[in-house]
C-alpha cells in the first residue's frame, strides 16, 4: 500500500492531532471548551473547527480541487479572522498539519514512497496556507464592509429624508446580499 | 492526576483558580495585563457629556495611553464607592460572597464562546471585582491574599475592568444556569458605576445619554425633527397605502402616550417598524400620542448607573402626567423593558396617577402592567389579534421565510415570550424556530446590547456574534429563512450585521412592520409597494384597477 493510502487509514487519528494542534492556539481554558461540547449550536467554534480539519484531512489526502479546499476552509477562516489572532497566528495551524503527518506517519515515513509523497502533501499544505490568507483577507474586509453598512444603514432615515440620495434607492446597502 | 474539567467544581477551587493558563501569554489570569487591540475596544466618553451630565473626571483620553488620568485618590474612591453600593444593594454584597465556582456559568457567555478569552467567563467576569472585594472586605482576604484569591487593587485592575466590563452586554444568559442565581450583569452594572466614578465609561453610551437630558431622546433629535420624521413617514405609507394618517404630536388628554426608542425614528431598518405603529394606530382609531419630550423609550442609564437609569425612566412619567393620559404604550425595545419591568417601579413608582391599562378596542385589562401602567406593544396586537380586531393576510408575507429572534431584556428580564410567536403567526405563513438551545430563555445575545452596539469594537461584537449566527445559519441552510424577525432597536441594527457576516442573506425585520405588512386597511389602495416601498406584491407602473 503506498503511503497516502496508508494515511487515509489514519484520517481519523490525523485529524485529530491536528486539531488538537489547532486547539493550543487558543487559552487553555478556551481549548477545554472547545474541544469538549459536541454541540454545534451552544459550542459553534468546536464544532466549526472539529468539522472544518475533518474534511480538510480527506481533501488534503484525495488531492481535491482548490474550490472543494477553499469551501471546507471557508468557516475555519470566518472564524479565525475575527478571533484574537494576529494575522500569521490566524492561519499558522495550517502548517500544522505537517507536525501531525509527521507524528502519524511514524516508520512509514522512511519507505520508499513516503519521500515523494511527503513532498507532495507538504506542496497542498502550502497551497492551503495560502488560500488561507486569501480567505481571511476576506473576512477581514468584510467587517469593513459591514461596518460601513452599518453606518449608512443608522442614518437612512435622515438621509433619505433630507433628500441626500441621488437616484431614489431606498435601500442604503445596495451591496448585493450574498457578497 | 487528570486535569479537571472546566465544568466541574474541581477547577473553581481556589488554588487552582490562581493557575488559570492563560497561553499566550503564560501567566495567571490574575497577572495578566490587558492588551488594548483594535476592534476590541469602545471609544471613552468625551469630557464634554460627563460635564454636561454633571459626571466626575471630565477629560479626553484613551485606553490605549499609559496614564488614563485619574484622579490622585482613585483607589480611595472605588473603595468608598464599593462599600457604598454594598450597604445599598444587597444582591450585590449576596453576589460577591456566594459563588461557589461550579462553573455552571462558564460556558454561557456568547463572547466566551465566540472568542475563547477566559475572562469572558462569567466566573471570571465578576472574579475581577471579587478579587479586589475579598482582599479589602473579608478577613481571610485580607490575612491571606492570593492564597484565597484576593488580590490588590492596582492601576491594571481598573483598565481590566474597563475592557472587561465593556465586553459583557448585561444579557443575563449566565444567570439561567446558575444554581444560585447570580447574575453577573448586575456586577458588571456595578463595574461600571464604580468605573464611571472615576470618569471611565463609553461615548457611544454616554453621548445618548447626554443627549436625552438635552433634547429628550438618544440620538439629539430635536421637537421639530421629530415631527418631521413623523410626517416623512406619513408620506411613505400614504405611498404604500393610499391613506393619509393623523400623526398626534403632544397631545393633552389623548388616551395613551405611546413611546418607543428613537433608533426607529432613524436607523433601517426600524423607520419600517416606526411606519408600522403609525399604520397600527390609525386603522384601529386609537386615541394616542406621540410626545418629543418622552421621545425615547430606549433608557442608556441602564448601562451607565443607577442613578442614571432613574433620571433618564422619569421623564416616561413626567410626561405621561403633563399630558394627562392613562396609560402608556411601548414599542418594540429590548432594555426599556428591564427598566420598566425591573426598576421602574421602586425607582420612580408607583405611578398612580395613571390607570391600570385598558385596551380601548377589545376592553381587555392588562392587570400585569397594573404597576407601571405600561403595555407592551406585542401584548397589544396579541389581544387584538386574538379579539379579531385586525384584519390580515399573512400571504402578503409569503415571500417571507421568517424565523424569530428572542431579545435578552424581553425574554429573560420580562419572560414575553409567547406573544410575538403568536403576532408573527398570524401575519405570515412560514415561520421556523432556531434551535431550541438558542432561544426563549437560553436566547443568544446579538452581540451589542448594554451599549456595545457601536462599529467600534466590530470583531469582539462579530465574536459574540457567533453563536446567534450560527443559529440563524442552521435555519437559513435547513429552511431557506430569509428572514430574522426581532423587537428590540438594538437588535435590528446589530443583528443586520451580525447575519450580513455569520449569515449572509438573511435581512432583520421589527415585527409590527409585518403586521402593517400584512393589515389590510380601510380603504388602502391595491397595494404593490411594502412599507419599505418595494414592489413586493407588482409593479406599482402599471395601471390596474384597484
Ligand atoms: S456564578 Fe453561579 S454558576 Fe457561575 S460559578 Fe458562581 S455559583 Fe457557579
Ligand atoms: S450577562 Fe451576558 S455578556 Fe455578561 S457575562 Fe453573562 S452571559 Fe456574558
Amino acid at each position: 500500500m503506498d503511503y497516502i493510502e496508508k494515511m487515509k487509514q489514519k484520517r481519523s487519528s490525523l485529524a485529530s492531532d491536528w486539531l488538537r494542534r489547532t486547539l493550543a492556539t487558543y487559552p487553555a481554558d478556551a481549548r477545554a471548551f472547545f474541544s469538549k461540547v459536541n454541540d454545534r449550536f451552544t459550542n459553534p467554534v468546536g464544532s466549526r473547527l472539529a468539522e472544518g480539519i475533518a474534511s480538510l484531512v480527506d481533501l488534503i489526502l484525495s488531492d481535491a480541487d482548490s474550490k472543494e479546499l477553499c469551501e471546507a476552509l471557508d468557516p475555519l477562516m470566518q472564524l479565525r479572522a475575527i478571533q484574537d489572532f494576529t494575522p500569521a497566528r490566524a492561519v499558522s495551524f495550517i502548517f500544522s498539519f505537517k507536525e501531525s503527518l509527521e507524528k502519524e506517519s511514524g516508520g512509514d515515513i522512511n519507505s520508499p514512497d513516503a519521500v515523494p509523497a511527503i513532498r507532495e502533501l507538504n506542496r497542498r499544505v502550502d497551497q492551503l496556507a495560502l488560500f488561507a490568507f486569501d480567505i481571511y483577507t476576506k473576512y477581514k474586509q468584510k467587517t469593513y464592509e459591514i461596518r460601513v453598512d452599518e453606518i449608512k444603514r443608522s442614518m437612512a432615515g435622515l438621509m433619505r429624508r433630507t433628500g441626500m440620495f441621488v437616484d431614489e434607492e431606498k435601500n442604503m446597502t445596495s451591496r448585493p446580499r450574498d457578497v | 492526576m487528570a486535569e479537571p474539567s472546566f465544568d466541574s467544581m474541581d477547577y473553581y477551587k481556589k488554588d487552582e483558580l490562581l493557575e488559570v493558563d492563560h497561553k499566550p501569554p503564560r501567566t495567571s489570569w490574575m497577572k495578566t495585563p490587558v492588551e488594548f487591540r483594535p476592534g476590541t475596544w469602545i471609544y471613552p466618553t468625551k469630557a464634554k457629556h460627563l460635564e454636561y451630565l454633571g459626571m466626575p473626571n471630565p477629560r479626553d483620553w484613551s485606553p490605549t495611553d499609559e496614564d488614563w488620568k485619574l484622579p490622585d485618590n482613585w483607589q480611595e474612591i472605588i473603595f468608598n464607592g464599593m462599600r457604598e453600593r454594598l450597604d445599598k444593594y444587597r444582591s450585590f454584597k449576596v453576589f460577591m460572597d456566594i459563588c461557589v465556582r461550579c462553573g455552571a456559568c462558564a460556558d454561557k457567555c456568547h463572547f466566551f464562546i465566540g472568542g475563547g478569552d477566559p475572562k469572558n467567563m462569567p466566573v471570571l467576569r465578576a472574579e475581577l471585582i471579587r478579587s479586589v472585594y475579598r482582599k479589602d472586605f473579608t478577613t481571610a482576604g485580607k490575612l491571606l491574599g492570593r492564597m484565597v484569591g484576593a488580590r490588590k487593587l492596582t492601576y491594571d485592575v481598573i483598565k481590566e475592568w474597563f475592557y472587561y466590563f465593556y465586553q459583557c452586554t448585561e444579557c443575563r444568559r449566565c444567570s439561567v444556569f446558575c444554581p444560585y442565581g447570580i447574575d453577573t450583569a448586575e456586577i458588571t452594572m456595578m463595574g461600571r458605576e464604580l468605573l464611571h466614578e472615576l470618569g471611565l465609561g463609553v461615548n457611544w453610551a454616554m453621548e445618548p445619554v447626554a443627549n436625552c437630558f438635552r433634547t429628550g431622546n438618544h440620538l439629539g433629535i430635536r421637537p421639530h425633527g421629530l415631527k418631521d420624521t413623523l410626517e416623512f413617514f406619513a408620506e411613505d405609507i400614504e405611498e404604500a397605502t393610499g391613506i393619509s394618517i393623523d400623526i398626534p404630536m403632544n397631545k393633552k388628554g389623548a388616551e395613551v402616550l405611546f413611546i418607543t426608542p428613537s433608533g426607529d425614528f432613524l436607523a433601517d431598518p426600524g423607520t419600517y417598524t416606526c411606519m408600522g405603529y403609525m399604520a397600527l394606530f390609525h386603522e384601529i382609531g386609537l386615541d394616542y400620542t406621540w410626545s418629543t419630550y418622552a421621545s425615547e423609550g430606549g433608557n442608556f442609564g441602564l448601562f451607565t448607573s443607577h442613578e442614571m437609569i432613574k433620571r433618564l425612566n422619569a421623564k416616561m412619567y413626567a410626561e405621561a402626567k403633563r399630558l394627562g393620559v392613562k396609560w402608556i404604550l411601548g414599542g418594540e425595545c429590548g432594555h426599556m423593558w428591564r427598566v420598566v419591568n425591573q426598576y421602574m417601579d421602586t425607582m420612580n413608582g408607583p405611578a398612580d396617577f395613571l390607570e391600570v391599562p385598558k385596551s380601548p378596542i377589545t376592553g381587555t385589562v392588562f392587570e400585569n402592567a397594573k404597576s407601571t401602567k405600561m403595555v407592551h406593544i406585542m401584548e397589544f396586537i396579541a389581544d387584538l389579534i386574538k379579539h379579531g380586531k385586525l384584519k390580515l393576510d399573512a400571504s402578503r408575507n409569503d415571500h417571507l421565510k421568517v424565523t424569530f429572534h428572542d431579545s435578552c431584556n424581553p425574554a429573560r428580564s420580562m419572560g414575553i415570550l409567547e406573544e410575538p410567536r403568536y403576532v408573527l403567526k398570524h401575519v405570515c405563513n412560514n415561520f421556523y424556530e432556531m434551535p431550541e438551545n438558542t432561544i426563549r430563555e437560553q436566547t443568544f445575545c446579538c452581540g451589542g446590547g448594554a451599549g456595545l452596539g457601536t462599529d467600534e469594537n466590530m470583531e469582539m461584537r462579530l465574536r459574540g456574534g457567533l453563536p446567534r449566527g450560527s443559529a440563524v445559519k442552521h435555519v437559513q441552510d435547513k429552511y431557506g429563512v430569509n428572514t430574522l424577525a426581532t423587537m428590540c432597536a438594538i437588535d435590528r441594527a446589530t443583528l443586520q450585521t451580525v447575519c450580513d457576516y455569520w449569515a449572509p442573506g438573511v435581512g432583520v425585520s421589527g415585527i409590527t412592520e409585518m403586521v402593517a405588512n400584512a393589515m389590510i386597511m380601510k380603504g388602502e389602495k391595491k397595494r404593490k409597494l411594502n412599507f419599505r416601498l418595494e414592489p413586493v406584491w407588482g409593479d406599482p407602473d402599471e395601471d390596474e384597477e384597484g
